[in-house]
């Protein structure tokens, strides 16, 4: 018996030694990238899966299709190796339902015909991302989303607020000179916009590939998105730019172009309603007609305040023309901030709708941070309206340089906003941030991993939800004594399941754990059964340590359907609320006698959209 | 005590059959490929996928990167090159340096001007990610490079269960690795009743 169990390593290694004779397989044809990448979530099924190798491939024997989280094959059409391009394979997609999904690849190397198989995971749809009890990962600001949206903000402000501040203030002066440092604003507005709208069409595609723009964002990819919805708008806008650029040549010589430039820019910001959370809200006419008239406020609001400090050292040099202006502009800013209560409310309401979700999503708490800056903001406008234009008006020249100092804090104050708008047109709504979260609480935790002593170390592997989808995998290294390990510069989960299927990888590198514990987040988990994760742990000075765990995953329970669309009688009740509101109050402001050309024109806009938002509450359009 | 001896030497015997029969038997190539100068340079294991207990080692493949520079014998040219490589092969705190010897066949055909072949031997006894820094000239061309398994470009050292067959559960290796932390547990027993 002892003879028998001393031959067995000698058997074993005989087999190995057959096994390695027979078997070459060689890992040539290595993938490259993706699109989508792994582990990406879509909001819409993509165009189509490219993937791109390391070497040419052989079409015949190279292929790749796309299975549902059961494991069904979901895609029946074949996938194609580019001939313009055998280092790519790619397969033109139908519509997919919401779920989770993972390519499987097989590709065989032109060059030497060595196949190469691996998978990856990737998404579609937010209920998905519903199988994740980490909704806070999901719920992540992008910052330079938030940045680029709001500089895009600022520069259409100082366009559109720009030219209004001419036609609506400046103009009705009949000043001699000074005009020419307002048009060096509205001009570097246009130049801004210009950049904002490239700006925005680079963050749009590496939203729609989910690719970064250092990680392959090609001008291919970025011409790709022309083609879509989002594509036609940013083309209408670039139309509109280039226009509003020759109106502003023209302009020193046809004085009456300044008008049609404000339209235009109007018909740019309506560009952005229409891709905004406006344009998927249930009333979609009134929920644009809001978000159009809350944008065309703000830009007229900021911008107009950038010109007017811009133009108050102009103003100062002659007598009672501060004092014009101030009274002009303040009704004009009165209208304004009166679209953008009733619009503003209204956003809130449909975006919002309860206390819960202003408090405890990412989104109403930008929404919250625009709150507290509005007060002041309103404050500071207050003293313009009350005091200060008394003060001009009464002679008082020390009022205009207060003037000034309160222009500028009201600036600062509005570019905070823009911050909190471009981080509010980011984020999801907090209505479906809420049901996420609501989703994610109600999923029962069904954590699967396992623990193992290996080489004088308790490895610990837990998958959280546990379930088919996207998990947070975490990783806990201990000593025997329960001492934590911090020192792994590198862990490796490979995932892969006994019929091959399910391939990919994970990597932990320069992790900061706390306690021995490393996360990592990733939907490598695609289908229900009995996966292999194969866990290697690289400390300095030590052997790699290698362990496997053998988790069951379930797929995830089906979660309840939730519409964060409000009930209908509230819808209803909302939209004439705010139309009576909306028709209330510009009708009041535009029966003002004080109220200038500019105040009349935003008030009639705000009736207009009190119209609309009456019909859409009795459910017209 | 005695057949615990025997058993270890029968695994040595086992070992050094294994490596004798796969270095006669490797068909092998590189994974990851580099280009130097004007040479391109690919590195790899010998045997994919790496086993813990399996023989292979380090495998380089170097071509002329254009053709041109190969002449109309390309064979030839290759074969004239002077090579002089090595490997300096890491896991954690352990190194070994490995001398590149010419494989044969030396020359391949392998698209355009076909490519030369050097190998080392290694039998891993470990899993994990392997680093390789090749180090040498090429003719006139310095080389210092450093390949690692992790990097998805070639394959990783895999613990032997994954191929033994019959499932046996247990390898060679690991099973040392358990007689070992055993043998150190009884140590420390004894030294607690003293």
């Amino acid at each position: 018996m002892k003879m028998n169990r001393c031959r067995l390593p000698l058997a074993v290694c005989l087999c190995l030694c057959l096994f390695g004779a027979l078997n070459h397989v060689q890992a040539h044809s290595i993938l490259v990238k993706s699109s989508p990448a792994e582990n990406t979530r879509l909001d819409s099924t993509p165009a189509e899966i490219r993937l791109w190798f390391s070497e040419p491939l052989e079409a015949r024997y190279s292929r790749f299709d796309v299975r549902d989280a059961n494991g069904v094959i979901r895609v029946t059409a074949a996938s194609s190796v580019d001939t313009t391009d055998a280092h790519q394979m790619f397969m033109r997609l139908n519509p997919l339902p919401n779920g989770l999904y993972s390519v499987s690849w097989m590709a065989s190397s032109a060059g030497d015909g060595h196949p190469t198989t691996g998978s990856f995971p990737f998404s579609v749809g937010v209920p998905i991302a519903a199988a994740s009890a980490n909704v806070s990962a999901s719920e992540a600001l992008p910052v330079d989303g938030a940045l680029v949206r709001a500089f895009n903000l600022l520069a259409l402000s100082l366009l559109a607020g720009g030219a209004a501040f001419v036609v609506f203030i400046w103009r009705p002066l009949a000043l001699q000179s000074g005009e020419e440092r307002l048009m060096r604003l509205i001009w570097i507005g246009w130049l801004a916009t210009g950049a904002a709208g490239v700006a925005m069409l680079v963050l749009q595609t590496g939203l729609n590939t989910a690719t970064a723009l250092d990680d392959g964002l090609t001008p291919a990819l970025i011409l790709q998105t022309l083609s879509t919805v989002y594509g036609l708008l940013w083309i209408i806008r670039v139309g509109c730019w280039l226009v509003v650029g020759v109106l502003l040549v023209r302009n020193a010589r046809y004085r009456w172009l300044m008008p049609l430039v404000l339209t235009l820019s109007a018909v740019m910001l309506l560009t952005q309603s229409l891709f905004s959370h406006a344009g998927n809200a249930s009333e979609r006419a009134a929920a644009l007609a809001g978000d159009w008239l809350h944008l065309l406020a703000t830009t007229c609001w900021v911008g107009g305040l950038i010109a007017l400090a811009v133009t108050i050292p102009v103003l100062r040099t002659q007598t009672g023309m501060l004092a014009r202006a101030v009274a002009l502009f303040s009704n004009y800013v009165r209208v304004a901030v009166a679209v953008l209560l009733i619009t503003g409310v209204y956003a809130a309401w449909l975006h919002v709708g309860s206390l819960d979700a202003l408090t405890g999503t990412l989104y109403g708490q930008a929404l919250l941070f625009k709150i507290v800056l509005i007060i002041p903001l309103l404050a500071i406008a207050a003293v313009n309206l009350i005091f200060t234009q008394r003060g001009l008006t009464g002679g008082a020249e020390v009022w205009g340089g207060r003037l000034r100092a309160l222009v500028g804090a009201e600036i600062m104050l509005t570019c905070g906003m823009l911050l909190a708008v471009g981080a509010l047109t980011s984020l999801d709504t907090a209505r479906a941030a809420l049901i996420l979260q609501q989703r994610a609480t109600a999923m029962m935790p069904n954590e699967v991993g396992g623990m193992v002593i290996k080489e004088g170390t308790h490895v610990m592997l837990t998958a959280k939800p546990g379930y088919v989808g996207q998990n947070t995998f975490e990783v806990r290294l201990l000593t025997l004594n329960g001492k934590p390990i911090n020192d792994a510069d590198r862990l490796r989960l490979r995932f892969d399941k006994a019929d091959g299927s399910g391939e990919s990888e994970l990597d932990i590198r320069g992790a900061q754990p706390k306690d021995g514990v490393y996360r990592v987040e990733g939907a490598n988990l695609s289908s229900p059964g009995q996966w292999r994760v194969r866990l290697t742990v690289q400390r300095p000075q030590q052997y790699d340590m290698v362990v496997d765990f053998q988790p069951t995953v379930s797929a995830a329970p089906v979660a309840q359907v939730l519409d964060p669309t409000p009930p209908l009688t509230e819808r209803s009740f909302a939209n004439a609320l705010a139309g009576m509101a909306a028709l209330a109050c510009g009708g009041a402001l535009l029966a003002r006698p004080a109220a200038g050309v500019g105040a009349r024109v935003l008030a009639l806009l705000l009736m207009v959209g009190g119209v609309v938002f009456l019909l859409s509450g009795l459910g017209v359009g | 005590m005695k057949n615990f001896r025997l058993s270890r030497a029968f695994l040595l015997v086992a070992i050094l059959t294994c490596a004798v029969a796969f270095t006669a038997r490797l068909n092998v190539s590189a994974h990851e490929e580099r280009k130097l100068g004007k040479y391109n340079v690919e590195l790899g294991w010998r045997v994919e996928p790496a086993a813990v207990g399996v023989m292979n080692g380090p495998d380089v493949y170097v071509s002329f990167a254009d053709p041109k520079d190969a002449g109309s014998d390309p064979k030839k040219a290759l074969e004239a090159l002077k090579i002089d490589l090595q490997v300096e092969v890491t896991l954690g705190p352990a190194k070994k340096t490995i001398k590149l010897e010419r494989n044969y066949p030396y020359y391949s055909e392998y698209e355009g001007t076909g490519q030369a072949n050097l190998v080392g031997s290694l039998l891993p006894t470990r899993p994990g990610d392997y680093t390789f820094h090749l180090t040498g000239t090429i003719e006139d061309l310095k080389v210092d490079q450093t390949f690692t398994s992790a990097d998805k470009k070639f394959g990783t050292v895999e613990p032997a269960a994954d191929i033994l067959f019959p499932d046996t559960n247990v390898d060679a290796v690991s099973l040392q690795q358990q007689i070992d932390a055993l043998k150190s547990e009884i140590d420390a027993l004894k030294a607690a009743k003293k």
